[in-house]
């Protein structure tokens, strides 16, 4: 039996986690935004939000390819200025994962915003600044929201397929994710390659969800 | 000290509030809806009026004009919440001390604690969160978590609304006993005239945004300046009279043929006014003594309704037998009540006192 390499696993969990902390930075202002915020354009910025949920996820990729490709003004300037590229990179296929997670973070993150009484944010902005409120009483109201939201960013992240596909490829030892490694292997009539990648997959998210499940007993 | 002039347009609504309030207790006494919790938030910084200003112990918080802006925490302004809004993430001792502010020494800040926990008796809930107290111990740590911080003005939103009613009469008094101690302008919110009355030396009467009249307790209560005063503080009789010269060159009020006097109050001129009394000031008189009596009026009852511990009478003048038009309405305890052998058709006499008799000016 050969030898299946781990690289797949440890990019994929890489990718995974690092499109969960980008959703958690990106999404967290945008749900706030949406949970609090009342200005022109708000119905607007809400489909926006969720449209990489509905749209067939080959079409998300497209999209992002005319948008941060080589030749697209928004990917040379980034090349250009912070140089970071996203065809065919593994920095492409966390800017693919974070897209895929970005709504179900954000809708997730927004109702434990809108959950929260405002008076009670009222009642600690008497005493203190709004950020440091913000920091004191509504993140660890939202607590549980935003671990919600983190869970399913990266179980959405973990299986990100389509759009990774589009902008990032599947080169292996460079942008090939466990996901896109198992279609590789079943593409390649190697059912035991397949098999192991996916126990792999299976074992790796259910002990992320145990971890998480430990750390959210809560306390009141 | 507060001052504040505000105004505030929303959707369908303008809230002009106008109000001076020294260090005692006052009360915004209102409807729902009238503006009441708008002008606490608008105070407290929570809302932005639209123009105005805003003045604590002579410091300006808010000047449109002047673009001032304080935000809350910089107020020293304390808000008590109408469902107390406590942290529910943190005991009661995390409440109390969330406010104080970051530079007070740790030996300091657990005094203060302390102090607090000690003044409202919630020494032996230090440790709980806010979902294992009662309402009364919930009122108290959002009262002691307003007070630590020393505030300048303690704004108070409908303190008893969420409480029981079996113990609010309690825990009315033991607010005022705390609060005997905090020396600085209260203003309370309530749409209860009663527990204005208990609670305040200052009442304001708030509707769709105005403030109506400001006054010692007993005038707002007793004399209101307007007809809709009159109506928001169950003055209930608001008679139409004509107010003519009598033969001394002082004022009568006729009404239903009668000629009644009142005092220390003269009309504009002659013609027709509006006068109140409320129910509890018109006086029942046994009718060999109603000679002896002023403004003495003979009437018959024509509905009543029993409250428990008195009588609401409907009184209609003269010989009035309709229960549907009466004149005024009267209040009487139980005991007088049997006394007197009251009944619906019973002809009595009553006398509405002329320093109870009051005139009101139009409103604007």
């Amino acid at each position: 039996m050969a030898s299946i390499s781990l690289s797949p696993l440890l990019l994929s969990l890489k990718v995974a986690s690092l499109a969960t902390v980008m959703a958690l930075l990106l999404g967290t202002p945008i749900a706030l935004l949406l949970a609090r915020g009342r200005f022109p354009g708000r119905a607007v910025l809400e489909s926006l939000v969720v449209i990489p949920l509905i749209l067939p996820p080959t079409v998300t990729g497209y999209y992002l390819l005319l948008l941060v490709g080589r030749r697209a003004p928004l990917g040379r300037f980034l090349e250009e200025t912070f140089d970071i590229a996203f065809i065919f990179t593994w920095q492409g296929a966390v800017l693919a994962s974070t897209i895929a997670a970005l709504p179900l973070f954000i809708k997730a993150v927004q109702g434990a915003f809108e959950g929260i009484d405002r008076r009670i944010e009222d009642a600690g902005r008497t005493f203190k600044p709004a950020l440091i409120v913000f920091a004191t009483i509504t993140l660890p109201l939202a607590w549980r929201g935003l671990l919600a939201g983190a869970i399913l960013a990266l179980a959405r992240a973990m299986g990100e397929f389509g759009i990774t596909l589009m902008i990032a490829g599947s080169i292996p030892g460079r942008t090939q994710t466990l996901a896109l490694a198992i279609y590789d292997a079943v593409q390649a009539n190697q059912p035991q390659e397949a098999n192991a990648l996916a126990i792999l997959a299976t074992a790796s998210v259910l002990m992320i969800l145990v971890l998480v499940g430990r750390m959210t007993r809560v306390r009141y | 000290m507060l001052e504040l002039v505000v105004d505030r347009r929303l959707k369908g609504f303008r809230l002009q509030s106008q109000l001076t309030v020294g260090d005692e207790i006052a009360a915004l006494c209102g409807p729902s809806g009238a503006g009441k919790s708008l002008t606490l938030l608008a105070i407290a910084g929570l809302i932005r009026p639209t123009s105005g200003t805003i003045r604590i112990n002579g410091r300006t918080v808010f000047d449109s004009e002047a673009r001032i802006d304080l935000p809350p925490h910089r107020r020293r302004v304390g808000l008590v919440f109408q469902e107390y809004a406590l942290f529910p993430h943190k005991t009661v001792t995390g409440n109390l001390s969330y406010g104080l502010p970051r530079g007070t020494r740790g030996g300091e800040a657990a005094g203060r604690v302390e102090e607090t926990l000690h003044l409202l008796r919630l020494e032996a809930v230090a440790n709980h969160y806010p979902h294992q107290l009662s309402g009364g111990q919930r009122q108290r740590v959002a009262l002691g978590r307003a007070l630590i911080v020393r505030p300048e003005v303690l704004l108070l939103d409908e303190p008893f609304s969420a409480l029981d009613l079996g113990v609010r009469e309690t825990l009315r008094q033991e607010l005022l006993e705390v609060l005997a101690d905090y020396h600085g302008t209260i203003l309370l919110v309530t749409h209860n005239l009663q527990e204005a009355y208990l609670m305040a030396s200052t009442i304001a009467i708030i509707d769709a945004g105005k403030i109506l009249q400001v006054g010692s307790r007993e005038e707002v209560l007793h004399r209101p300046r307007t007809r809709r005063v009159a109506e928001h503080t169950a003055a209930k009789n608001i008679l139409r009279g004509v107010a003519v010269r009598d033969a001394s060159g002082g004022w009568d009020i006729v009404w239903r043929g009668h000629h009644l006097r009142v005092d220390g109050q003269v009309p504009v001129g002659p013609g027709e006014v509006e006068l109140c009394i409320r129910p509890e000031d018109i006086r029942l008189v046994w009718p060999e003594k109603a000679a002896a009596r002023a403004n003495v009026l003979r009437g018959r009852i024509v509905r009543e309704l029993e409250r428990g511990l008195d009588y609401v009478l409907y009184v209609g003048i003269g010989d009035g037998s309709d229960p549907k038009k009466y004149d005024l309405e009267i209040q009487v305890p139980d005991h007088l009540h049997h006394l007197m052998a009251l009944h619906v058709g019973k002809e009595i006499f009553l006398s509405l006192p002329p320093d109870r008799l009051h005139l009101l000016a139009p409103d604007e």
